[in-house]
């Protein structure tokens, strides 16, 4: 439908609200989160004249049914300013994906990160030739890049990350917004799902149990969906979800504990001046299906992931990775390209990381689910015993498993997989699930949270949600001009209201590159542009 | 009858020969339209490769040969019964027909229970209290039968069964045990209630019938209200038809001459109407699945045409074609054989 | 109504009508009773959402997309109250704004769905129809081959092929009206090329040919006598499978984005999660919108069908209406939906019969 003619009652309304709010001097920073003063100033100091247009570009379910109002929030937001003039444009999601890095000149996108590890938040974003294409490059920014990743000491490193953002915020190419935490809802007699709600941000199925009854056998609902089940052909939660529980990697996540500690290796060193990250595997694994698993399975799987370099696939997260050696059948010693790379330990257990049976998966070529699950190639804690892609899965115990997530406490699991949100919460509400895991809606949550049939558990999150600018072709005619653009969004932006009106806090504000929890996070978006 | 049996035999000779253009032009449609968009490839992956891995993509898949050769390739395929393999998800689209094609029968079939329980008595109803309340308002209810969206009485049949009331499952085919209880039986039919009676399990069978109820409810009152006016309306005219103005002379009570010759005669039309219903509630139960998780035809299409699988899309869009051509082939047949007042 | 047959009126008794009065009062009139009460609740219902739709902007207390008020944030999932007569969605949207702009929407793609499909299927059927011979079995078998397949499936496609993928309010529109106008003309089609067929061999067309007449102009003039009464009829099947198309889309996704215009699919969508939290006024009131628009053209729909059909002219028999009515009844299951017209194609034409087959498909597609 075409716009609707504004009639002069409409325009009343507009010309008394526009009154009303520039008489209180626009919203003030101490009991909100935008600071319209502050953008007022960066716009008039850079010459930019107002209101500047914006179309502003979305995708509404990628992220989560709550984009459509977290969208309409922010063009409210930023034209409550008087300063800008958004236009919204929904696009579906495989266009969208399509789009973004030529087509854009402001969009939203998520993120869930790899690896918890602060890095995962920043080379991606603000390297020079970063994912989002979006024409960002700053020498210092990339100098800091280099010596983040490369610093040893915990706490210097730190204290670079901090400066990191610092000087990132005078750029603001992507504009922080929200954070989310993990949240899973559980039966009211199913325990240990704290236990994998951490800040691995790994969602596990051994440490659940139902009934104090080690022998059941627990139902999880999801409304995630599989690419395959190859690791080598999909790069999405969904699929990762299913890997995390059925294959080993070399190092892996121990419930509680956000770094990588070996999994199928005994012990991981940096050796030959850090160029080389040498890891030996343990003796006598074998897969399910009775086939050997050695470190010749480890490099066929990263060998095979660079050689498929499928678009699907996770391929690009091994950038640093020049080859991978196995001097003998329980040492594999991955040759990098920047020596010292603290992120690669974590790149190891990361969604490039599953360990596939060299014997079941050709080196050159994806499998198709159906021929992974008849193989039994499976090593994780589980093996899959009846798969029906995006239906229901399920998982019986791997007796043989001795990897990082410890010993398996139930009988097994199923995996549901919902179309729909709200089919899910109206079957964990009746018991037909014993767990939801992603996602249900903030209505949901907060309706089962007041409801007391069953528990809300929550955990720290890595999932963040930002706009990102691309800065050839945003508004703006210089690049001070862009910059002052940038900034005057950043400042207009309420997230506080964002996360409670639109997410009902299940999302929490994002104040700077890191998110909040992980070492190394500061606020520096907040501090400079408000909504502290 | 006005013709020869060899004049019936003629028109039902070129009937089944018209099932081939019929679904060529389907398949032509389709083809064309989806290749308005682009081909398979940039339309999945555009942007995400390079301009030169996506032209190399496109050369090796034989996408950048002329859109032509493409289309005389594809109805080959589709003539040898390849129906490819989908690209988002790389499963073979056989395999997907017959899975999701099964589930989306079977809702049919129930639905068309529902339409048959519902839609005769109260079309039956209706006539016999004739310009009455009781007509009007079955009337009225026919009306609201179909102007209802059927995820609005969906989410309204959820709403009261399964959430307030909590008698019903609300969504998917059967509970988790019984599904994969189900298939380890071995070989599936893929038809959930024939898995069920054959397991010889009780709690099984009840608990696939539970599943049943709402889809079949909601998709059923829609065909109801056809089967309703339908059902009315013939029973009507036979009330008035000589031998039941005789019967009635000969003081055959009103009851019997409703439920002997009027009724009797009036479900002749049902059933051959059941027949084009089946076809076009086989292609057309996406909005039932979506509500209620039932994984069918409808559901997996509309989730390959947001994926923009255009090979999945085209496959699955020439099987229904075939389906509904010669569903209607079928019922075109049994109308010819049933009912004297066809012409041809 | 599905089994309502607009196309199987057996419109060819039925002289030219000349020196019409208004068309609607005549319409009403012709009515008795309970049929009279139907009709008149249709119009009403109708009429409603048309000065609705016309009055949006001034009747409606906010804007569709409107979130914020002068003190702020309308709050979201608010129950009804004063300030939100049917509460707000859970996007903070007034949920009474929504719905009266909704009719908007909903009206427009009515208008150019039906705009769309009697420019495109009126002159299709004519010139097929008139030309005759392998042009007019071409066009039958590709329109018959278009009927017969699932219409929402059909839309989908068209939707995502017109929109390519990005929602807009002119996109949501736009393509919603070019899926029904797909699955539409060929319904057109069928009824004036049967028309025009049965005109051509009209003897008095033959006998203007000879005296020197236009036939065309004579033709046409039968033509639009033949259809006037299956036209209307075929119009309200149309507006009512637009309307619920539309709001079919958007539910699946691939309607309108909600700051572009108001839709009450996607509304009812984005009210799933609500409603089964007991937040049932996000997701009822755009349902029963819906359910009351169409219900109101299925109404007129049907009294229309009874009352243009000649056979029903004789008033306060119930009888006869119920006669003619069943007589349509018969046809359109007697004759053939989707093939036996192409089948009657390759017949002779002496075989051929003046009334179309029916149209059983309306109000599946759900």
């Amino acid at each position: 439908m075409a716009r609707p003619p504004r009639r002069a009652a409409a325009v009343a309304f507009v010309a008394v609200a526009a009154l009303i709010l520039s008489a209180c001097g626009g919203k003030s920073p101490d009991d909100s989160g935008a600071d319209t003063g502050l953008a007022q100033q960066i716009l008039a100091d850079a010459g930019v004249s107002t209101p500047v247009e914006l179309k502003l570009q979305y995708n509404g379910d990628h992220y989560g049914s709550s984009s459509d109002q977290e969208y309409a929030t922010i063009k409210s937001q930023l034209e409550a300013t008087g300063l800008f003039k958004v236009e919204l444009q929904q696009t579906e999601w495989v266009t969208y994906n399509q789009q973004r890095t030529t087509d854009y000149p402001v969009f939203q996108l998520g993120w869930f990160p790899d690896f918890p590890d602060a890095d995962n938040y920043l080379t991606p974003f603000f390297s020079v030739d970063n994912f989002l294409h979006n024409g960002f490059s700053d020498d210092r920014v990339t100098e800091l890049l280099d010596a983040e990743r490369t610093n040893t000491d915990p706490d210097a490193r730190n204290a670079v990350l901090a400066e990191l953002q610092i000087e990132l915020a005078k750029h603001m190419p992507t504009v922080p917004l929200l954070q989310g935490s993990q949240v899973a809802v559980t039966g009211l007699t199913v325990t240990g799902v704290d236990k994998t709600l951490d800040a691995s941000f790994q969602f596990r199925f051994a440490p659940i149990v139902k009934d104090d009854d080690g022998t059941a056998v627990i139902k999880v609902g999801t409304t995630d969906k599989i690419t395959a089940l190859d690791p080598a052909g999909s790069y999405d939660n969904g699929s990762y979800n299913v890997h995390y529980q059925v294959y080993p990697f070399v190092l892996g996540f121990a419930p509680g504990n956000p770094s990588p500690v070996p999994d199928l290796a005994e012990s991981c060193e940096f050796t030959n001046d850090g160029s080389t990250y040498s890891c030996t595997i343990r003796a006598g694994l074998t897969w399910a299906n009775g086939n050997t698993l050695d470190a010749n399975d480890v490099k066929h799987s990263y060998d095979r992931q660079l050689a498929i370099a499928d678009e699907n696939g996770p391929s690009s997260l091994l950038e640093n990775l020049a080859s991978v050696e196995c001097p003998d059948d329980l040492t594999v010693n991955f040759n990098l390209t920047s020596p010292n790379d603290v992120t690669f330990p974590q790149v190891l257990a990361s969604p490039v990381g599953p360990i596939v049976d060299n014997d079941v998966f050709p080196a050159d070529a994806l499998v198709a689910d159906d021929d992974i699950v008849a193989a039994n190639a499976f090593a994780g804690p589980y093996t899959i015993t009846s798969y029906r892609v995006n239906e229901l899965i399920e998982y019986t115990p791997n007796p043989a498993y001795v990897g990082a997530q410890g010993a398996v406490a139930n009988g097994g699991a199923t995996m549901k997989y919902y179309a729909d949100e709200s089919n899910m919460r109206l079957e964990i509400e009746q018991g037909a699930i014993d767990v939801a895991h992603r996602s249900l809606s903030p209505t949901d949550i907060q309706a089962l949270e007041d409801g007391g049939k069953v528990n809300v558990v929550r955990g720290p999150g890595g999932e963040i949600r930002y706009i990102v600018f691309n800065l050839d072709i945003q508004p703006g005619e210089t690049p001070e001009q862009k910059v002052a653009i940038r900034k005057a969004v950043a400042a207009s932006i309420d997230r506080h209201e964002l996360a409670e009106a639109v997410y009902k806090n299940t999302y929490t504000p994002l104040c700077s590159f890191v998110p909040d929890g992980l070492p190394g996070a500061n606020t520096a978006v907040c501090d400079a542009y408000g909504g502290n | 009858m006005r013709t020869s049996r060899g004049a019936l035999l003629r028109y039902l000779a070129l009937r089944l020969v018209l099932i081939i253009p019929t679904v060529f032009i389907l398949v032509s449609v389709v083809f064309f339209f989806m290749r308005v968009i682009g081909d398979p490839i940039t339309a999945a992956q555009g942007g995400r490769l390079s301009p030169e891995q996506l032209e190399a993509r496109r050369e090796s898949a034989g996408y950048n040969r002329p859109v032509l050769v493409q289309y005389g390739e594809y109805l080959s395929q589709v003539v040898r019964g390849d129906f490819g393999t989908s690209f988002s998800d790389h499963r073979r689209i056989s395999d997907v027909l017959i899975t999701n094609g099964a589930a989306t029968l079977e809702l049919v079939i129930w639905a068309l229970l529902v339409a048959f329980l519902v839609g005769i008595p109260l079309g039956r109803l209706a006539a016999r209290f004739h310009d009455r309340i009781a007509d009007v308002t079955i009337r009225s209810f026919a009306i609201l039968f179909y102007a209802a969206p059927v995820f609005f009485v969906g989410l309204l049949l959820k709403l009261l069964f399964s959430s307030k009331l909590g008698w019903l499952p609300s969504s998917g085919r059967a509970s988790t045990d019984v599904q994969l209880a189900l298939d380890r039986q071995g070989s599936t039919t893929h038809f959930m209630i024939v898995d069920a009676i054959r397991s010889g399990n009780g709690e099984y069978i009840a608990d696939v019938l539970k599943h049943a109820v709402l889809p079949a409810t909601a998709l059923g009152l829609l065909t109801a209200g056809i089967f309703i006016r339908l059902i009315r309306i013939n029973m009507l005219e036979t009330m008035r038809t000589d031998f039941v103005t005789a019967a009635r002379a000969r003081g055959v009570p009103e009851r019997k001459v409703v439920s002997r010759h009027a009724y009797r005669n009036a479900l002749i039309p049902v059933v051959t109407v059941m027949g084009m219903e089946i076809a076009l509630l086989l292609g057309s139960s996406i909005l039932t699945e979506t509500t209620f998780e039932w994984k069918g035809i409808g559901y997996i299409l509309s989730q390959y045409l947001l994926a923009r699988d255009f090979v999945a899309v085209q496959g699955l869009v020439t099987a229904i074609a075939i389906v509904v051509a010669v569903s209607s082939f079928l019922v075109d047949v049994i109308n010819a054989l049933v009912d004297p007042r066809v012409r041809y | 109504m599905a089994v309502l047959d607009p196309t199987s009126v057996p419109a060819v008794r039925t002289p030219p009508r000349a020196g019409r009065k208004i068309p609607g009062l005549a319409l009403i009139r012709s009515t008795h009773g309970l049929q009279r009460a139907m009709l008149l609740i249709g119009i009403g219902l109708i009429a409603f959402f048309v000065v609705v739709a016309l009055l949006a902007d001034v009747i409606a207390p906010y804007s569709f997309n409107a979130i914020r008020g002068p003190d702020g944030l309308f709050g979201t999932q608010l129950p009804p109250s004063s300030a939100h007569l049917l509460g707000t969605t859970v996007g903070g949207m007034d949920v009474l704004s929504r719905i009266i702009f909704g009719a908007r929407t909903a009206v427009l793609v009515v208008l150019l769905a039906t705009a769309m499909s009697i420019v495109v299927g009126v002159p299709l059927g004519v010139f097929s129809g008139y030309v005759g011979g392998w042009v007019d079995r071409v066009f039958v078998l590709v329109t018959d081959a278009l009927y017969a397949f699932p219409s929402l499936l059909m839309a989908i496609i068209v939707s995502v092929m017109v929109s390519r993928g990005q929602s807009s309010a002119f996109g949501g529109i736009f393509a919603a009206s070019v899926s029904i106008t797909v699955v539409f003309v060929p319904k057109y089609f069928r009824v004036i090329r049967n028309a025009t067929m049965s005109a051509k061999a009209e003897p008095y067309v033959d006998a203007a040919r000879v005296a020197g007449a236009r036939p065309a102009r004579i033709m046409f003039g039968h033509i639009l006598a033949n259809v006037s009464q299956s036209l209307p009829v075929l119009a309200t099947l149309n507006a009512s499978e637009a309307i619920l198309t539309l709001a079919g889309l958007g539910f699946l996704g691939f309607g309108i984005e909600p700051t572009a215009a108001a839709e009450w699919g996607y509304d009812l969508n984005k009210a799933l999660s609500d409603v089964t939290n007991g937040i049932w006024w996000t997701g009822v009131f755009p349902g029963i919108a819906i359910v009351l628009i169409v219900a109101g053209v299925a109404l007129v729909g049907e009294s229309l069908n009874d009352v243009l059909n000649p056979l029903l002219r004789t008033r306060g028999g119930a009888t006869t209406a119920d006669e003619a009515e069943l007589e349509a009844m018969v046809r359109s299951v007697a004759t053939q939906p989707t093939m036996t017209d192409t089948a009657r194609a390759h017949a002779p034409p002496s075989e051929q019969s003046p009334a179309p087959p029916s149209s059983d498909k309306e109000g599946d597609e759900r």
